[in-house]
C-alpha cells in the first residue's frame, strides 16, 4: 500500500463548503456498505441534512470529517437494522457513478465477501482502507479504544480473508 | 503495511474511485442552501427536560414499591418539600447529535444551561434567557396578567399531592402487565465507593431502548439514569444520561444564572404590552364610537 502524505483537511465554514470538502468521503463510506444506489444516496442526503440542521455543532466539532462519518455510520446501521429491501438497480450498474462497466464476477464476489463480515468489523475496515483513516481515527469515529479498534480490525481482516477464500479468490 | 495489501485491494476493487454522482451533488448543494438550521435550541432542549422529568417521575414511581413500599415516596416528597432544591444534568447523544443540559431549582427559581452556551433563568414574574450566539439577554416580564406566584405554588402543591395520591402498586402492575414482569430487573445491593447502591433496569418487548436507574440504597432515591439504544451491531450504547441531586447535594453555583455582564439586554414587558393593547382598544372605541348594541 502506497504511503500517502496526509494533507490537512480544511474546515468548512458554510454548508456548501461542507459538501465540497466531505461529500466524496461520506459517499465512499456509505456505498461500500450499501448495495443499492438509491439507498446509499438517501443515507448520504440524510447525513448531510442532519449536518445542515445542526450546522452550529458541525462548526464546533473538533473534526468535521469524523462528525459526518459517525452520523453516516449510524444511518447505515439503521438501514441495515430495518432490513429494508427494494428492488433497485445496484450501484455498480448505475450510470454516472464512476463505475460504468458491468461488475466482474470477482467484484461481485468481493462485495458478497465484504457483506459477510460482521457489521462492526466491516465498518472499521472500510473507514481504514476505503476512507484512509488511521487506526486511532477509526477508533474515534466508532468510539472505541485504540486497543479495541486494533483488535476489531485484526478480526475483520481475518474474516474478510476467509470470506474471499471461500469464494475461491486467493488473496 | 504489506500484510494489509490484500485487504486494501479487495476493499477498493469496487469503491476506491467512486465519486458521488453529479445528480447527488446537485441535490446536496440545493439542500445546503435551503435547509434551515435549528434556530430555537430552547424548544429542543425543553423536550429533553420533559423527557428527563418524565423519566425521573416514572422511575421513582416504578422502583419505589419494589423496595420499601410507600416509605420511600414519603421520603422523596419530604425531601422536595423541605429542601426545595434539585439539580439534574442531562446528556444526550441520540441520533448522533450530542447535547447536554443542566437544570437546577431552588425556592421558585429555576436555572437551565445548555452545552451551546445558552442560559435561562425563570423566577417569579420573570423569564430571562441568554443567546450565546447573539450575545443577548432577553428578559420577559409577565406583570399582573400572569400570576406567577400562584402558578408556581399551584404546580408545587399539585406535584406533591399527585405523588401522594398516585396508586404506585397499580402503576407497577400496569407496567408489568404491559411489558412483562421479567422486564423489571433489580440488582443486589452492592458497595460503590462510599455508598451502597443497586440498579433498577426497565426493559420493554415493544421498544428497543433500555432504561437503567442507579439507586442510593440508603434513601431509595435514584441518582443516575441511563437510556441505551441498540447500535445495530448487537450491542447497546448509551444515548441519554442523567445525574440527579437533591437538597444539600445540589451545587450552589448551578442555581445562579450568572449572565455575562457585557451582554446586550432586551426587555419585553408583557404586562405593559397588555396594558397598552387595552388602552389602545379603548381609544379606538372612542374614535369610532361605541359598537352597535347587540340585537
Amino acid at each position: 500500500m502506497a504511503t500517502i502524505e496526509a494533507e490537512p483537511i480544511p474546515r468548512a465554514a458554510t454548508p456548501d463548503e461542507l459538501v465540497t470538502i466531505h461529500s466524496a468521503d461520506v459517499w465512499r463510506f456509505v456505498q461500500a456498505q450499501i448495495s443499492h444506489r438509491e439507498d446509499a444516496e438517501d443515507i448520504v442526503m440524510e447525513t448531510f441534512a442532519a449536518a445542515f440542521r445542526d450546522f452550529r455543532k458541525v462548526t464546533q466539532a473538533e473534526n468535521q470529517r469524523h462528525w459526518l462519518l459517525a452520523v453516516a455510520r449510524r444511518k447505515v446501521a439503521d438501514r441495515h437494522r430495518r432490513k429494508y429491501r427494494r428492488a433497485e438497480e445496484p450501484i455498480a450498474n448505475a450510470e454516472g457513478y464512476g463505475i460504468t462497466q458491468t461488475p466482474s464476477p470477482d467484484q461481485l464476489n468481493t462485495r458478497d465477501a465484504i457483506n459477510r463480515v460482521a457489521p462492526d468489523q466491516r465498518e472499521a475496515l472500510i473507514l481504514k482502507y476505503v476512507n484512509g483513516l488511521s487506526t486511532e481515527e477509526v477508533g474515534q469515529v466508532i468510539r472505541r479504544s485504540l486497543a479495541a479498534t486494533n483488535s476489531l480490525l485484526q478480526r475483520g481482516r481475518e474474516s474478510l480473508r476467509a470470506a474471499l477464500t471461500s469464494h475461491g479468490e486467493n488473496v | 503495511m504489506n500484510e494489509d495489501k490484500d485487504i486494501h485491494e479487495a476493499l477498493n476493487s469496487f469503491s476506491a474511485d467512486a465519486e458521488p454522482s453529479p445528480e447527488l451533488m446537485r441535490k446536496l448543494r440545493f439542500a445546503a442552501r435551503v435547509t434551515k438550521e435549528r434556530k430555537a435550541p430552547w424548544f429542543g432542549r425543553l423536550s429533553l427536560v420533559a423527557v428527563g422529568f418524565a423519566a425521573v417521575a416514572t422511575g421513582i414511581l416504578i422502583l419505589i414499591p419494589s423496595r420499601s413500599e410507600a416509605k420511600t415516596l414519603d421520603k422523596f416528597v419530604r425531601a422536595v418539600d423541605q429542601t426545595n432544591a434539585f439539580q439534574f444534568k442531562i446528556g444526550s447523544n441520540e441520533g448522533g447529535n450530542a447535547g447536554s443540559l443542566s437544570i437546577a431549582g431552588q425556592d421558585g427559581t429555576v436555572t437551565m444551561r445548555t452545552n451551546e452556551g445558552g442560559v435561562m433563568e425563570f423566577r417569579t414574574g420573570e423569564l430571562s434567557f441568554y443567546d450565546a450566539e447573539e450575545k443577548t439577554i432577553t428578559r420577559m416580564k409577565f406583570g399582573k396578567y400572569l400570576p406567577m406566584e400562584e402558578i408556581a405554588k399551584g404546580v408545587k402543591e399539585g406535584f406533591a399531592e399527585g405523588m401522594k395520591q398516585m396508586d404506585i402498586k397499580k402503576i407497577l402492575r400496569d407496567y408489568q402487565k404491559e411489558n412483562g414482569a421479567d422486564q423489571v430487573q433489580i440488582s443486589p445491593v452492592r458497595q460503590e465507593g462510599t455508598r451502597r447502591v443497586y440498579d433498577v433496569a426497565l426493559g420493554s418487548k415493544k421498544q428497543s431502548d433500555r432504561i437503567t436507574f442507579k439507586v442510593d440504597a440508603a434513601t431509595d432515591l435514584p441518582f443516575r439514569m441511563e437510556v441505551s439504544s441498540p447500535d445495530g451491531n448487537g450491542r447497546y450504547r448509551e444515548t441519554v444520561l442523567m445525574e440527579m441531586r437533591f437538597g444539600n447535594d445540589v451545587d450552589p453555583t448551578a442555581l445562579r444564572a450568572n449572565f455575562p455582564a457585557n451582554a446586550k439586554v432586551q426587555e419585553i414587558d408583557l404586562g405593559g404590552m397588555v396594558d397598552g393593547v387595552i388602552k389602545g382598544a379603548e381609544n379606538l372605541g372612542k374614535m369610532f364610537g361605541d359598537p352597535p348594541a347587540k340585537p
